[in-house]
């Protein structure tokens, strides 16, 4: 290897070790933004992609909700696991208002699909379907996981 | 469309109520061996922490299964919200009763073990449970038993 092929390869290596890594918030930030260029460019119909577009929003919406819902959740769970004279009527207070915002959570989130199921054709669905939202799902599998 | 995101969407309405009683139950086994002293109450209290386990082991079990059934019910354009509801429901029912018998055994923990030595094992959460906003994108932190 040439001094000057060496001089670029240590250069680049530098480049990559000082710059920082992204947030997982900047990654699905990103994210977002890509996917919907995707959706515009696979529906060609403008009103039907600034439809679905919005349809992805409120994909994102329920996912932060229900992740913020998973989170509380967890935390008072645990207070009262640790609070040796917690009762089990607190216990079951506390699974009725998680099962009714789990209810509600889940209303909406059928509704968002049968409404993008609604706004694609089955080409578009078939090419949107495999799309990734790794920070979203990064998300949601750290507060579904014991 | 966003069959993974959804997926674990719905994953995380089966699980929810479930998995936090499910957490860290090594570092709870550790903890009661490290402050019960009385032998055979240790020893019945590591068995409830057992018990525990058994139902940690079939919380991965079901995962997996469940995370198929709902990908495969997602992915298909012509599935109606009834029918995905219809499916989910079950779901959602055996993970309360998962639930239930955890709740069931930290109760029948607490009869083993004295106030302090409960102290000893189980840490309160540092972060008090809000009402809401928005979530912060940082890996939850182990803590305490089932944090």
């Amino acid at each position: 290897m040439s001094a000057l092929a060496l001089v670029a390869v240590l250069g680049a290596f530098a480049a990559c070790a000082s710059k920082p890594k992204p947030t997982l918030e900047q990654r699905a930030e990103a994210e977002m933004q890509a996917f919907k260029a995707q959706v515009r460019k696979t529906v060609t119909d403008p009103a039907r992609a600034d439809r679905l577009v919005a349809a992805v929003d409120e994909c994102e919406r329920i996912v932060r909700q229900a992740a913020s819902m998973a989170q509380d959740y967890r935390t008072k769970v645990q207070a009262l696991d640790a609070d040796y004279s917690a009762t089990r009527a607190e216990y079951a207070a506390l699974f009725r208002q998680q099962g009714a915002q789990r209810a509600a959570l889940i209303q909406q989130a059928l509704a968002l699909r049968g409404q993008i199921t609604t706004l694609t054709t089955n080409s578009e669905w078939e090419q949107l379907k495999q799309a990734r939202l790794s920070a979203l799902e990064e998300l949601l599998g750290v507060v579904s996981t014991p | 469309m966003l069959i993974a995101t959804l997926t674990a969407l719905y994953l995380l309405f089966w699980s929810s109520s479930s998995a936090p009683l499910l957490s860290n139950l090594d570092q709870t086994e550790k903890l009661i061996k490290a402050n019960v002293e009385n032998d055979a109450r240790r020893e019945r209290a590591l068995q409830i922490v057992g018990r525990m386990k058994d139902v940690h082991k079939a919380y991965w079990t079901q995962r997996g299964t469940v995370s198929k059934s709902l990908a495969a019910l997602l992915e298909t354009r012509a599935t109606q919200p009834s029918a995905l509801e219809a499916a989910l429901n079950p779901l959602l029912a055996d993970s309360d009763r998962m639930r239930d018998q955890l709740v069931d055994l930290r109760f029948q923990l607490k009869s083993v073990l004295t106030a302090s030595e409960w102290a000893a094992v189980f840490r309160p959460p540092k972060v008090a449970p809000s009402a809401g906003g928005k979530v912060k994108f940082a890996r939850r932190r182990t803590e305490g038993w089932r944090s």
